[in-house]
């Protein structure tokens, strides 16, 4: 099979694994596409190392946290409110939507390195998975996901405010 | 609510993501790159190009001058430049981004490290070494095609040689630092973090 063909056949099954990564590390639409043009763009360009002694999604995910963790742009001047937006306002108050958007907000003042143990967290890596792809100790992936916890818990607290 | 409710909401926010087509992906295929490192590559194929032509221009020069001096100067020159290129090659072969993120970090500081060092310090000492040798060997030389060169005028040059160094050294510095200072110090805070526990 043609590379490039195989590799656009292979992305576009595991894309989900951009998207996410997309919308954990950027709260602007137009920085979420960027971020995601620039994740395939590196994938592809280091498509030939992929030598399929690994996963595909494994080695997908390592590409696209490294290409977001080490994406930065220059700071814009206004000051980028929150954007995940919250559906059509019906009047009726949606509990869960209003905790999804506060474990957002949460999450998004987390650092970049945070931010990826919570992806490879939420994508069901055990902490050995997660200490090999991040390359530290799994002593190390514990103490933060601890530390993780406990402040996304203080955030939500702090900012959640259930209306009634 | 805890990660783990919050990881089936994740889920379905995603599944309501407008998935990309297989000609959508390809179209991305021939963008270009938005990344600092890309512009980092791209000033080094720069130099690479420059580099080789420069070697070529010296291999010319060394077997078409009649002159030994010259000779002997370009032939030096073009070894430097051929040691440069490879050095050039090879960093352009470093940072695959599928290795584990410490380890591509890590990779990006040393890249971008070495890049500013031999850029700045090379250009650096390049100048007085070319200098003195462009000295001597117009000294050396006996054919009459190059002029002997007077000692009265070295002081002056060796002066106007100098100022001009450390004005180069004073800006290449400030031009590295600019271009690649803050993304270097935004790195190293990376690997510290993850080094921490």
């Amino acid at each position: 099979m043609v590379p490039e063909k195989e590799f656009v056949d292979l992305l576009n099954r595991h894309q989900n694994i951009i998207h996410k990564i997309c919308h954990v590390y950027m709260d602007d639409p137009h920085d979420r596409e960027d971020l995601f043009q620039e994740i395939t763009l590196q994938a592809w360009k280091t498509f030939r190392h992929f030598r399929g002694d690994a996963r595909f999604s494994t080695w997908l995910y390592r590409v696209a946290l490294n290409t977001a963790i080490t994406f930065f742009r220059k700071e814009k001047k206004k000051i980028t409110a929150y954007t995940h937006q919250i559906p059509d306002d019906t009047g009726e108050p949606n509990p869960v939507e209003e905790q999804v958007q506060a474990m957002y907000r949460a999450i998004s003042g987390l650092s970049k390195i945070d931010k990826a143990l919570v992806m490879l967290y939420l994508e069901d890596y055990s902490y050995k998975e997660m200490a090999a792809m991040l390359g530290i100790t799994v002593t190390n992936v514990g103490a933060k996901m601890n530390r993780i916890r406990t402040r996304l818990k203080q955030e939500i607290e702090k900012h959640y405010h259930p209306t009634n | 609510m805890e990660l783990d409710a919050f990881k089936e909401e994740l889920k379905k926010q995603v599944s309501g993501v407008e998935q990309r087509s297989a000609s959508d992906i390809t179209a991305i295929l021939r963008n270009r790159t938005a990344s600092l490192i890309r512009k980092l590559r791209q000033s080094l194929r720069v130099e690479l190009a420059f580099t080789l032509a420069f070697t070529a221009v010296s291999v010319v020069i060394l077997f078409i001058a009649r002159n030994p001096a010259y000779r002997y100067f370009f032939m030096g020159a073009g070894i430097v430049s051929l040691v440069f290129a490879a050095f050039l090659i090879r960093l352009l072969q470093r940072a695959d981004a599928g290795v584990p993120v410490k380890q591509y970090i890590e990779q990006l500081v040393v890249t971008i490290s070495l890049y500013q060092r031999i850029y700045l310090w090379l250009g650096i000492a390049l100048l007085p070494v070319s200098f003195v040798a462009a000295w001597w060997l117009a000294n050396q030389d006996a054919s009459g095609v190059v002029k002997q060169a007077r000692w009265d005028v070295f002081g002056w040059l060796a002066a106007a040689m100098l100022a001009f160094g450390v004005l180069s050294f004073l800006f290449t510095r400030w031009y590295l630092r600019k271009m690649y200072g803050n993304y270097l110090d935004q790195l190293k805070k990376l690997v510290n973090e993850m080094e921490q526990e």
